[in-house]
Order: structure tokens, then C-alpha cells, then sequence
């Protein structure tokens, strides 16, 4: 089966995106992914954010299930339910027991990501009573509708029970619904080809191609373990439909523009922190693991160098063709890109994409910078949370966004600077 | 937010001659705008207004951060507005300028201000990079701004600025600071919860009774309980 699902794959590599079935997927890590959703809840209340960041994973996972079982050629209900699950699995979501029928079922969840990281990340000083698991529940919602060919929108899912509350495990109900039907818009590879302008290359782009080649080879044999997780570089990592941040943070800004006006700088501002959370934690995790150590060698603490791996780690994770404008050590860094997964949505599938939400490639500026002069990389740079708190708490850094391709511009450009 | 843009928020104010913002405690200039020539060097303005700002702490023996202290030169009067414990903002608008309606200004930049405000030089200084809305879609401008810690702010609460009559908000942040996940974002998240602005949660002297049980509620969610040990 995997072998299977590994023949819908497609990487552009002239712009570092890669597609499963036809979506858009990148990597992240357990901490940008908690960040990312508590900020759709902290903008909009438990009830209400979970219900749209279920209504994002429905219509990114029905888009992307749909393409996979035509690609695949699943016909079967059976077939089709355990692709769903496996592909789940291998994407480092856990596990998913999807024992439903063509009017719903019951779906039993275990090492869900979502709750999963977060019982790990917070269940030792935190309570919680709201599941946690919306990106599953959207999923279960569409891998329902594809198995029995039903319209999108057809089938809901509400999770039940989720191991944040000290449940022994997860469960998800779906069901019928009159509700609206949704319309599975996403990024495809054909219409991102044809938005994006040319590639271009940037400094030193001698030393990131080899390493952009090295990361997608290694990276190309990570998969779910047993418990569908993906636990490496000190991080849980999954690879995660990108319509699905889109999708969330897009409907939950128009919704908080029109109804609370005064939120939406801070969630702008929150959204930034997640891409920076996201450079720390996962480039940083990565740069300093035995695995890079075995790739690139042992890291000596160089900026440039530090820089120049963040740069060919996003690519290699999806994120699009970042690439080095300027660098001066300790006083400033200019990256562009022609687009990132992020604004490429905005570009062609928001109603508004000026307005879009952005945040990776901005915020990943900071925590690049910070990765480069605020961790003492020798002999071992232990790249934690305490570590991550103590730089943002000391910041030194501030970002601009000088060119905005969601918002027209022909690129995206970003300027770090010290304060 | 760069000097420009400072000084772009604040020119559309016609009466006002020059505005500066700076740190209370250095009396370094932060930020700066003039129109037209100055009869005094900003820089010994702001060295002047923070030694101002000294001598109103130590007399009045707090810092209440919302104060207003009105001079009135030849041909200008000079507005100090003290907007929290490590920043000021000094007004000069021209003489004619009512006070009320110079007050209203005083009120409406300083609701703007919050990626701008200098942060204490304190050793628990915290700052997170943030980004304002776009102001001009048309003219592609998405600039991302610093913001002053959120963290900072509960932190000032207490380590500079005595509790003053039962500032049950300052305590309630400063709890927020000392026990919130993420805790460097946690006032970035009251305000996306509540909608109430960061330069009104760094000034919690400054929260309404309603505004306050707001923020109490925030915490809560943030902290995932159902009773604060205030």
C-alpha cells in the first residue's frame, strides 16, 4: 500500500512544492500544529474554532482522498476506507479505525496527532476538556463521503472522546447531515505552475541544492511507525495537507474581520509566532540531530551555515523555493521566494488575498535568525522549549515583508533586521 | 513599525508640531517626528521628559501609567503621555490646539501604538516579533511589526510599577505571565480572545469592569481552569 500511495506523489522541484494526490503537502511539527490551532480557537472560542478547523480538514482531506483513490484506483468502499487509514498513518496522523458505513459510523482513533501532542506537550501542567483532533474528524467526515462516492458535506463528524481529557482513547461519530455542501477547493500542482513566476536562484545556492537533495532523499523513506507517528528530531512531525492551515486560517480571518476587527492584529501577530516556533523547533530540531550531522556533517555554529541549512530545509519540507537575498552576520537577513505554500493559496484561492493571513515565511525570518545567533551550537545544541522561551523573551530580532505575492507582487521578500 | 510609518500615523494630525516617543528610563529616542524645525534638539527633549517623568514617579510614588502632564511653552504646548512603565509620548501641538481636542489625538495615537513602544531595558524584558494588519493593500505593504512583549507587560506590573489599589488586573497578568504555556505570547492571546487592543492590556489600570472580566475569562481558557488563586 505504500508503495502505492508513494506512486501519487509529484515534487516541483523548481519550486520545492510537493503534491500527494494532486494537494499541496508540507511537513511540520507538533508545535507549530497545537500553535496553529489554539490560535483558530483563541480567535473565534473552543466551540466555534473547532467547528471550522473540522470544516478545513473536511474539504482538504475530501480533495485530497478524492484524488488519491482516483490515482490509485481504489474502487471498493473497503479499499478506499483503508487507503484513508493508511495513508493517515503514514503521514504521522496515528491511527484511524474507520468502521463506517454509507450513513456514518463510529471511528476509534489512537496516538491522534493533535491530542497525542498535546498530552505530551502540555498534559503534565494543563487541563482540558475540548477534543482536540479536528483535523481527524474532518478526515474521518471525508474519507466517509469518498469510500461510498457521497457529495462533500454529505456526512459530518464530531469527535466524541479524545485522550485530553483523560479518556483511555480517541472516538469519532459520523453521521448525516442536511448542512450545506462544501466545495473541496485546494491548490493542484497544474494551477501552481501556472501562478508562479519563474524560479530563481539566490546566494550559495552551490551549498543548498545538494543538501535540499540529501534532506528529500532521507526524508523520503520517513513514515508513520507502527502507531502512525513520526517521532524524530525531537519533535512529532507529520506531513500535513497545506489547504488545511490555508483553509483554517482564512475562514476564521474573514470571519474575525467582520466581527471583531480589533483581534485581527493580534492574529496576525500570532500567526507569525507559529512560523517562528515552526523554524525553531523543526529546523532546529533537524540541524541538530545525528541525522544532519550524518548528512551535512557536524554543525560548527557559523550563521551562514545555520542559515543555509534553514533555507534548504524548507524546501525540502515543502514550504516552496526559499532562497538567501543578503546575509550579514548578526545584523540582517533578506530572503525571497517566488511563492510559498501560503501565499500560493492566497493567490488562488482566496477571496481576498491581500488580506491573506500569511505567517511561515515571515515568521520563519525571526526564528532563523534566532537559530543562527541566539543557540550555542558546540558541542550539542539542545534545541527545547526552555531554550525557545528564553529567545523569544529576548528577541532581538524584527521582521518586515516588503513583497507579498499573495497580495500581488511578483515574489515574496522578507527583511530581518535587529531592533 | 519603521520611523515612516511612525511619523505617517501621526502627520495626519495638522496641529501637531513634533511627536517622539521614548524610554522612560533612558530617555533614549525611539521614535521621531517634526514638522518643520525645532527650536530644541529632540534628544534633549526626551533626556528632559524622562527626568520629568522621574520626578512625577517620585513625588506621586507610583508611575500610573496612563498620566497626562501638560506644559505649556511659548507658542506650543507639550503633552507628556506616559503609555507605560518603559515609554512615554511627548506632543507638541501648537498653542491654539484646545486641550480637549488635543487629548482626544493624545488618545487615539497612543490606541495605535503598541508595536511601537520601546521595551524596558529590564532583565526580563521579553519581546516577540508580530505583524500589524495591512494598512494599504494597494500599495503592497504587509509589514510585520515588533511588538512590545506581551510577557513584558505583566512583568513591568510588578517589577516596576507598584500594584496601586487593588490593581487586580496587573495581579491577575502577572499570574497569567507567571503560569501560561507559551508564556511570551500570552498576552497576544488574551487580546485575540477578548478583542480588546494590546495598548489597552499593557495599561491595565486602564480596563473597565467589563473589560476586566473579559480578561479574567481569557486567562482562565488560557490556563485551562476554573478558579484563579487570586
Amino acid at each position: 500500500m505504500a508503495n502505492t500511495i508513494d506512486s501519487a506523489r509529484l515534487h516541483l522541484s523548481e519550486h520545492q512544492f510537493d503534491f500527494l494526490a494532486g494537494s499541496p503537502v508540507v511537513v511540520h511539527c507538533h508545535h507549530f500544529n497545537l500553535f496553529w490551532d489554539q490560535t483558530m480557537d483563541d480567535a473565534l472560542g473552543e466551540e466555534v474554532g473547532r467547528r471550522i478547523r473540522t470544516h478545513a480538514s473536511h474539504k482538504a482531506s475530501y480533495k485530497f482522498l478524492r484524488g488519491l483513490v482516483d490515482e490509485v484506483g481504489a474502487t471498493s468502499p473497503v479499499e478506499r476506507l483503508r487507503l484513508a487509514a493508511t495513508v493517515f498513518s503514514a503521514m504521522g496522523h496515528g491511527k484511524l479505525h474507520l468502521a463506517v458505513g454509507r450513513s456514518g459510523g463510529l471511528v476509534r482513533g489512537e496516538q491522534l496527532h493533535y491530542g497525542f501532542g498535546w498530552s505530551e506537550k502540555y498534559g503534565g501542567r494543563l487541563s482540558r476538556s475540548e477534543p482536540a483532533d479536528a483535523f481527524a474528524t474532518g478526515f474521518s467526515a471525508a474519507a466517509t463521503e469518498v469510500a461510498y462516492n457521497l457529495d462533500p458535506g454529505s456526512r459530518r463528524a464530531t469527535e466524541e472522546r479524545c485522550i485530553v481529557d483523560g479518556s483511555a482513547g480517541c472516538s469519532i461519530r459520523v453521521s448525516g447531515t442536511d448542512a450545506e455542501p462544501i466545495l473541496p477547493l485546494g491548490v493542484d500542482p497544474q494551477s501552481a505552475k501556472e501562478v508562479l513566476p519563474p524560479p530563481f536562484d539566490g546566494l550559495h545556492e552551490d551549498q543548498i541544492a545538494p543538501i535540499v537533495s540529501g534532506l528529500r532523499e532521507f526524508l523520503s523513506g520517513v513514515a508513520g511507525d507502527d502507531r502512525g507517528v513520526i517521532e524524530a528530531f525531537g519533535v512529532l512531525v507529520t506531513a500535513h495537507l497545506a489547504d488545511y492551515y490555508n483553509h483554517s486560517a482564512n475562514d476564521v480571518l474573514d470571519i474575525i474581520a467582520k466581527d471583531k476587527p480589533a483581534g485581527v492584529q493580534a492574529f496576525r501577530a500570532l500567526l507569525l509566532e507559529a512560523g517562528t516556533a515552526c523554524a525553531f523547533h523543526t529546523f532546529g530540531g533537524v540541524l541538530a540531530s545525528p541525522e544532519w550531522e550524518g548528512l551535512v556533517g557536524p554543525p560548527t555554529g557559523d550563521p551562514l551555515e545555520v542559515v543555509i541549512g534553514c533555507v534548504a530545509l524548507a524546501r525540502a519540507l515543502g514550504f516552496g523555493r526559499w532562497a538567501i537575498e543578503e546575509f550579514a552576520p548578526d545584523e540582517r537577513l533578506v530572503m525571497t521566494s517566488p511563492g510559498t505554500y501560503e501565499s500560493v493559496f492566497s493567490r488562488l484561492i482566496s477571496a481576498n488575498a491581500a488580506e491573506g493571513p500569511g505567517g511561515i515565511f515571515v515568521g520563519a525570518g525571526i526564528g532563523i535568525m534566532q537559530l543562527a545567533h541566539g543557540v550555542g551550537w558546540k558541542p550539542r545544541a539542545n534545541i527545547d522549549s526552555e531554550l525557545y522561551l528564553n529567545l523569544a523573551r529576548n528577541n532581538p530580532w524584527t521582521v518586515t515583508q516588503e513583497s507579498s505575492f499573495a497580495a500581488g507582487d511578483v515574489l515574496d521578500r522578507i527583511v530581518v533586521t535587529r531592533r | 513599525m519603521t520611523n515612516p510609518e511612525f511619523a505617517a500615523l501621526v502627520r495626519t494630525i495638522e496641529p501637531l508640531r513634533a511627536c517622539f516617543i521614548i524610554e522612560a528610563s533612558s530617555g533614549a529616542l525611539h521614535r521621531e517626528f517634526r514638522r518643520g524645525a525645532l527650536t530644541v534638539e529632540p534628544d534633549v527633549v526626551a533626556r528632559a521628559v524622562a527626568g520629568l517623568a522621574r520626578a512625577q514617579t517620585d513625588i506621586v510614588g507610583s508611575s500610573e501609567p496612563a498620566t497626562l502632564t501638560t506644559l505649556e511653552w511659548p507658542g506650543v504646548t507639550v503633552i507628556v503621555r506616559s503609555v507605560s512603565a518603559s515609554a512615554l509620548v511627548v506632543f507638541f501641538f501648537d498653542a491654539e490646539m484646545s486641550l480637549g481636542l488635543a487629548r482626544m489625538h493624545i488618545t487615539n495615537v497612543v490606541d495605535q501604538l503598541d508595536a511601537q513602544l520601546p521595551v524596558a531595558h529590564a532583565p526580563t524584558v521579553r519581546a516577540i516579533p508580530a505583524v500589524s494588519p495591512r494598512r494599504d493593500p494597494v500599495a503592497k505593504v504587509d509589514a510585520p511589526e515588533p511588538e512590545p512583549a506581551p510577557a513584558a507587560k505583566s512583568t513591568r506590573a510588578t517589577a516596576e510599577l507598584p500594584v496601586v489599589g487593588g490593581s487586580r488586573a496587573g495581579k491577575l497578568l502577572e499570574y497569567l505571565d507567571g503560569n501560561a504555556p507559551d508564556t511570551h505570547a500570552a498576552l497576544l492571546r488574551v487580546s485575540l480572545q477578548t478583542g480588546l487592543p494590546l495598548s489597552l492590556l499593557k495599561t491595565p489600570e486602564r480596563l473597565s469592569g467589563e473589560e476586566f472580566d473579559q480578561v479574567t475569562a481569557s486567562v482562565r481558557r488560557i490556563l485551562g481552569v476554573e478558579q484563579l488563586p487570586l
